[in-house]
């Protein structure tokens, strides 16, 4: 099955025949995800459920839980996902996402034709075992040194952040709509999300995908925006830096401008 | 006149030169044991830079000096699948050394 209403060009075209050919014919994108959100929730219900008078400054893990994810994930992203490793495992993120993912989705065509094809944007399912594990060290580490409460709220951060994380990135890649356009962070990393798809930039810029503000802190950013600009930019594309699309131009060896950059100069 | 080209596969990155193979480790693996990449400055565009320029200039010391050059000016920009001439590569390695800002 493949999306009729599309620009996509021949090679990603054939790319996406290609890959869809190698998944397993049983595979159900419905199941994947609700494995992902089950086993989520449910952890999140126990470390909710283990928490007891939590007080006002105990709350502090949870924004601080979210966000060291998000920093996480951007730091997997820009180094790891995008850069080819000795590591196996390692290796492993990096043709999965940049040798398959970046290959199956571009800016011109970045939507999934039907279920199936979520097996090539979310995380597979132990994902969720591997991070509660990789969890329990720092939590037991905040349980043990700052409080119980501390420690449960901040397992439940940081599985609530990584399953904010795939929600995002699955509205990146689901077709437009009212909802999507409209709605503040979404709308935001759709287009970041879309800019970083561009072959020409992938490796270099927009490698936060849950939120932009990564992007804006280490200046990866295609934005010539701030703090706020970077969480409510939307779709807006006027604040775009100019000359950051530049791939080799083997005729004249010269960088070639994106043509918004070249109409505003 | 040799045209060097390469893509990202299902199966890996490949870069061919005259429709044969140039391999990672051309010259030795130097700046990566992990193979070709390009589009940014790091291990693997040097070490795709250095096998291009040893194939190219047929001098493995003068290729290792010129690796920061060559990268700054063509691997660092190469777009996901891309082709360049012996022409091109001799145009970036005798242009004026670039200064510019990239992300």
């Amino acid at each position: 099955m493949e999306l009729v209403n599309t620009i996509m060009g021949q090679r990603q075209r054939k790319y996406r025949e290609m890959y869809r050919e190698r998944v397993s014919g049983w595979y159900n994108g419905w199941l994947h995800v609700m494995i992902i959100y089950l086993a989520g929730s449910s952890a999140l219900y126990i470390y909710g459920a283990n928490t007891v008078n939590v007080q006002w400054w105990e709350w502090l893990a949870l924004p601080f839980g979210f966000i060291s994810y998000q920093a996480s994930e951007y730091i997997l992203h820009m180094y790891v996902m995008h850069r080819p490793r000795k590591n196996v495992v390692l290796r492993a993120l990096y043709i999965r996402h940049t040798l398959m993912h970046h290959q199956f989705f571009t800016k011109e065509e970045m939507r999934f034709a039907d279920h199936k094809d979520w097996r090539v944007t979310f995380f597979p399912p132990f994902t969720m075992l591997g991070l509660t594990l990789l969890s329990i060290i720092p939590s037991l580490a905040a349980g043990i040194v700052i409080s119980e409460n501390v420690g449960w709220l901040l397992m439940a951060a940081l599985t609530a952040s990584y399953m904010f994380y795939e929600l995002i990135h699955f509205c990146c890649h689901i077709d437009d709509n009212w909802l999507v356009r409209n709605m503040p962070l979404i709308n935001t990393a759709r287009r970041h999300h879309t800019a970083h798809h561009d072959h020409a930039l992938m490796m270099r810029v927009n490698m936060g995908i849950g939120t932009a503000l990564p992007d804006w802190l280490m200046g990866t950013s295609d934005l010539d925006r701030g703090f706020w600009g970077h969480l409510f930019n939307g779709y807006d594309e006027s604040h775009v830096r100019p000359g950051l699309q530049k791939s080799f131009n083997a005729a004249g060896t010269r960088p070639v401008p994106n043509r918004q950059a070249a109409e505003r100069n | 006149m040799k045209i060097y080209s390469g893509d990202r596969t299902i199966d890996g990155v490949i870069v061919f030169v005259n429709q044969a193979h140039l391999l990672p480790d051309t010259g030795g693996a130097i700046f990566s044991d992990t193979g070709f990449e390009w589009g940014y400055d790091g291990p693997g565009p040097r070490q795709l830079a250095y096998a291009i320029l040893i194939d190219h200039l047929g001098d493995a010391s003068r290729a290792k000096a010129l690796v920061p050059r060559f990268v700054e000016g063509c691997v660092a920009r190469l777009d996901n699948e891309w082709s360049i001439s012996s022409a091109d590569i001799e145009a970036v390695l005798n242009s004026p050394e670039r200064t510019g800002q990239r992300a």
